[in-house]
């Protein structure tokens, strides 16, 4: 641990034992944290309501709990998280980068705030997102795009494309994402940072503002793999408030990570064609090339896999994601919380749709529409039922990967590297496309991680995408780390 | 299935089901956008699946045994009707504020 005023050395685990030791407090780490992100989080865009005496009050709710339980008794022990706005903290907004909730005050905490505060850790502000966590780029947020600190030109990725930001730029030592196709994964890769998504309903939704409800899945970003693992310790449980909610067989990934000896060394990973066809932009593909080879120098056999019907999955997802997401946002009607339309004199209907076309951003209210298309009379076979029997056998074709005797898979987490600030925004289709390899992983409800693995000739992040088989996250934890421990890409930061 | 005409009629059709209302420069910009984005998903009528007619998504998913997590049938304490009211646009007392819906 160094001297607490330079963030940029901490991690999760630098912090945790920092408390431990008595070196430090939660406040004080607090308040180098909030000096950093008065400097720097404008330029980013990527913090939202900043509210230095709530930051403070928790750090200092955060000391009260390590002085009566103990450090040692507290796996997360002063550790400050910033948390994606999607994810309700009491009596903080939380907006979801929309004006429909923009003065929406959360009445209770989600799931995993309870449980992060419960391990010691403490909320040190809210992130931006794309709208309601529609997005690959942090374009579409209600608050303004979020710039990548890598170079502010360039997109962050999305939908988590504040807390990937806000991490990359050290202004947090972790953040809480969302992920439904691929965001944590995606900006993860495009900042230059770890993300992980774990398997479905091992983390519950409790509190998460619903997208998807069978997709989304909430996880932690941070700068190690370390770190996530032992964010994931405390993330996972089961919660009787979320009915889609699993107990994970598996506990102590932290600790596994800490006692392995083992590495990659004996793992046999996939390597999927399909990922790697032409349509790969040639600087991710020298990339993951080299990542290979480094997975295969630390011991691990690698194989050629198919998954025949991955083709499928942009199409399957965009009719899954966007059903459940009209259905899921016809809540938002101005009645009982949110915006409403001030016109007087509307009827109910109209009330309902003004509220809603005004509050609600571009794309939202495109895949609304897009979602009532495809439940709407004479297009459910056709489509809805269509995009399930492509879910199911994507499901088959992973299952079927790793029942050839694969470990893990590896991917690129995106095709290309981070693009430019309006590059995609004029073509849906593009920006929608740019999630093909991550899109697989939530059809499947597997778990998926990415870890930076190079950079483009101009110095911006590539990252890779590593696939467990579902509740495998250890093995998922233990090769990423072993990947991690060979390689120097994770360490680097943007000079800001 | 055959290739789907996306036209205003259609887009103004999914808005009012959507309950949107949409000014004629957005009904054209979404008659492009819907368009590109859905000729893009009917791809999915290429594909040849041998699932069987049986099978469905709603009791298939999760595999074998997978099931719902059942909540124990116990009384909880839910939010307080004032901290719930307290983010209504508008109220009267404690019940939220609608037009008037009965002429």
């Amino acid at each position: 641990m160094t001297t607490p005023n330079d963030s940029a050395q901490f991690s999760v685990k630098s912090i945790v034992d920092g408390v431990r030791a008595g070196k430090v407090s939660a406040s004080e780490i607090a308040a180098v944290y909030l000096d950093r992100t008065r400097k720097f989080a404008s330029r980013l865009n990527c913090n939202l309501h900043l509210d230095d005496v709530a930051a403070l009050g928790e750090a200092k709710a955060a000391d009260e709990r390590i002085k009566v339980r103990g450090a040692a008794n507290l796996p997360l022990a002063g550790v400050p998280v910033l948390v994606k706005d999607n994810i309700c903290v009491k009596g903080s907004r939380t907006t979801c980068g929309s004006r429909i909730l923009e003065n929406y005050v959360a009445t209770y905490d989600a799931t995993v705030v309870q449980r992060l505060r419960e391990a010691g850790a403490f909320v040190i502000g809210k992130v931006n997102m794309d709208e309601f966590a529609m997005g690959s780029s942090n374009e579409n947020s209600a608050f303004g795009p979020v710039r990548n600190p890598w170079n502010v030109e360039y997109v962050p990725g999305g939908s988590s494309g504040g807390s990937a930001a806000a991490v990359a730029a050290r202004l947090a030592p972790v953040a809480l994402g969302s992920d439904t196709g691929g965001s944590i994964r995606q900006p993860a890769s495009f900042c230059g940072i770890v993300g992980l998504k774990p398997t479905y309903g091992t983390v519950s939704r409790f509190g998460l503002v619903a997208f998807g409800s069978s997709l989304d899945q909430i996880g932690p970003m941070t700068t190690s793999v370390e770190d996530a693992a032992l964010m994931f310790d405390v993330l996972a449980g089961i919660d009787s408030r979320d009915s889609t909610s699993v107990k994970h067989p598996d506990s102590g990934f932290a600790k596994a990570l800490a006692s392995d000896k083992q590495g990659l060394g004996g793992m046999t990973i996939g390597i999927p064609e399909e990922f790697f066809d032409s349509g790969l932009d040639p600087e991710v593909a020298a990339c993951l090339e080299q990542a290979i080879s480094v997975v295969q120098k630390a011991g691990a056999k690698t194989k050629r896999v198919r998954l025949p019907h991955i083709s499928y999955s942009v199409a399957a997802y965009y009719v899954i994601a966007t059903a459940e997401a009209s259905a899921n946002l016809a809540r938002f009607d101005g009645i009982r919380y949110g915006y409403r339309c001030p016109e007087k004199n509307l009827n109910l209907k109209d009330l309902y749709r003004r509220s809603r076309s005004e509050g609600f951003g571009r794309e939202v209210k495109q895949r609304i529409m897009l979602g009532t298309f495809v439940l709407s009379s004479g297009y459910y076979d056709a489509f809805y039922s269509k995009a399930n029997k492509v879910r199911e056998l994507i499901s088959r074709d992973f299952a079927a990967a790793f029942g050839s005797g694969c470990d893990l898979l590896l991917t690129p987490t995106s095709p290309t590297p981070p693009f430019k600030l309006g590059e995609k925004l004029s073509d849906p289709l593009a920006m929608y496309l740019s999630d093909i390899c991550t899109i697989g992983v939530n059809l499947a409800d597997l778990p998926g991680i990415s870890i930076p693995c190079g950079r483009t000739k101009s110095g911006l992040p590539v990252g890779m995408q590593l696939i467990a088989p579902k509740f495998n996250e250890k093995k998922l934890l233990i090769g990423a780390n072993a990947y991690e421990r060979a390689t120097e890409w994770h360490k680097g930061s943007p000079s800001l | 299935m055959s290739k789907i005409k996306v036209d205003r009629e259609l887009v103004r059709k999914v808005a009012d089901l959507a309950q949107l209302s949409l000014s004629e420069q957005e009904i054209g910009m979404y008659e492009e956008r819907l368009s590109k984005v859905l000729s893009y998903v009917e791809q999915l009528d290429q594909l040849h699946e041998s699932l069987g007619k049986d099978w469905r998504p709603d009791t298939s998913r999760g595999g074998p045994g997978a099931r719902l997590f059942e909540r124990d049938d116990v009384v909880v304490e839910s939010i307080p009707v004032e901290e719930a009211m307290k983010q209504a646009p508008a109220r009267i007392g404690s019940a939220f504020q609608v037009p008037r819906i009965i002429e």
